[in-house]
């Protein structure tokens, strides 16, 4: 409802929301206390009723449990929004209210959420599952901790998924989306400019993949990037065992696909913050400098927490390619805290940050109690060399 | 006469003498680390229960031209590795 359009352009917003708020301190108490307006609430919000930083002007919101028609209004002797607007402004007239006014359907009065409270007999059966953030499912605003995966050389034959670790921006202003070589470069059969989709395709439910059942039709649905470079995993070979330090990836971001403006700040359990220090110890004591306890987001098996229990690791890590031997890694346990491990299969790529959510490392392999991941620097300074950039911006 | 190693020199060994280090260690499969449980500073070696015998209580290595050994622990908690 349009009382008095253009009143207000978006250079005066701060201006004029402060007079919706001296307003609404003014009246809001009155038209909550007259039946006749049928109010739940009333607040100042914007004329799109979407978000709050959105272009549109703001606007006084009353709340209604359901819109009624004019004629309703009239019938039940109550009073139109405006009206009542208008009357506590004592203005008359709503047209000649300054500031617009808008009605929203809550189709509830507010309540307060109650607790769960039952008979301890009945303890477990009535809670619910515990809380959960879906990472498996297809996001419109893209971030990290979410499935991914190269469908490339294996759909529709076989499905699968790994985890978007983080974005990197180089000096030329191109974003990069950072995972595991081996989620989305196929560990090194991957070539430049391969799609890289959002869900994995695992996460694809019967109809979805009933679909898209070729490559060509997944990609034009789900393709969010598309591969720019990749730091080659070093199998066992006849000759040698070569050592590994990074097992990473970058794809460049398709702004056009889906919303990309976010990623740097709807971060899961929390916003970038830049890279970790990496870990130093006393040589004497022992004493370790940095923050060992440690979080990810992952696409199986969520936001956990970890302890970073042991340096330089060096093992063989199982592929479907072969074993390959890496060294220099960090070592992680699920703290005592953390319901079950810290990572399981899926979770590959994910990001793993500290309390002040500074990245520490790349998530890439477990075993049944221990999860590896790169040191952070190892994997920027080898995407770098990869991608032919000076120097990349965690974002 | 070779010193014995501190965490610095045990964390820069196992980056930089690797494969010295699993030279010595002839066991496979086989994990090292340096454990951060403020028990000294070692290698911990993950092999299979019933090679924890064949490790070695300690390996030896040339760090600026120095010789250093380090301890080794041996524990039989190994469990394969697998990419995620």
């Amino acid at each position: 409802m349009m009382v008095n359009e253009g009143s207000e352009g978006r250079g005066g917003d701060a201006e004029h929301f402060s007079r919706l708020f001296e307003w609404l301190n003014t009246n809001a108490d009155r038209l909550l206390d007259d039946p006749a307006t049928n109010l739940v609430a009333v607040g100042i919000g914007k004329k799109s009723a979407g978000r709050i930083d959105d272009d549109s002007p703001f606007c006084i919101t009353g709340f209604v449990e359901k819109k009624l028609s004019e004629k309703e209004i009239a019938s039940r002797s109550m009073s139109l929004f405006a009206d009542a607007a208008a009357a506590v402004s004592n203005v008359g007239q709503p047209k000649s209210l300054d500031f617009e006014i808008d009605v929203i359907e809550t189709g509830s009065r507010f309540r307060a959420r109650p607790g769960l409270q039952f008979p301890a007999a009945q303890r477990g059966l009535r809670g619910g599952a515990a809380p959960t953030l879906d990472l498996q499912k297809r996001f419109e605003t893209i971030r990290k901790g979410i499935g991914i995966t190269n469908p490339h050389r294996s759909y529709p034959a076989s499905l699968s998924v790994g985890t978007l670790g983080f974005f990197v921006r180089d000096e030329g202003g191109t974003t990069f989306l950072v995972s595991n070589n081996h989620v989305i470069a196929d560990e090194n059969k991957a070539r430049k400019g391969d799609s890289i989709v959002q869900p994995g395709t695992l996460d694809l439910t019967q109809s979805e993949l009933n679909l898209m059942p070729t490559l060509a039709k997944l990609r034009a649905q789900l393709e969010i990037a598309k591969l720019s470079a990749f730091v080659d995993i070093h199998f066992h070979n006849p000759q040698a065992i070569p050592f590994n330090e990074v097992d990473c990836a970058a794809a460049e971001i398709l702004s056009d696909k889906r919303d990309f403006s976010e990623i740097a700040r709807i971060g899961l359990g929390g916003d970038l913050s830049g890279v970790a220090t990496p870990f130093t110890i006393d040589p004497v004591t022992g004493e370790v400098t940095g923050l060992t306890r440690v979080y990810k987001a992952g696409r199986t098996t969520g936001w956990t927490e970890g302890e970073v229990t042991q340096l330089a690791v060096v093992t063989d890590v199982r592929y479907g390619a072969g074993l390959a031997r890496f060294r220099n890694q960090l070592g992680i346990a699920a703290s005592p805290d953390n319901t079950g491990p810290f990572s399981r299969a899926g979770d590959s790529g994910s990001a793993i940050v500290n309390a002040r959510q500074e990245l520490v490392g790349l998530l890439f392999a477990g075993s049944e109690m221990q999860t590896l991941a790169n040191p952070i620097q190892p994997v920027l300074d080898a995407l770098s060399g990869a991608l032919g950039a000076k120097a990349l911006t965690v974002i | 006469m070779s010193t014995i190693a501190n965490y610095g020199e045990v964390q820069r060994a196992l980056q930089t003498d690797t494969e010295q280090i699993l030279a010595q260690i002839p066991v496979s499969p086989v994990t090292l680390s340096m454990p951060m449980d403020g028990a000294g500073p070692r290698i911990c070696a993950s092999v299979k229960r019933d090679d924890t015998s064949r490790v070695p209580a300690s390996v030896n290595v040339v760090l600026d031209g120095n010789p250093v050994e380090i301890v080794v622990e041996a524990v039989g908690d190994y469990q394969d590795f697998k990419a995620l």
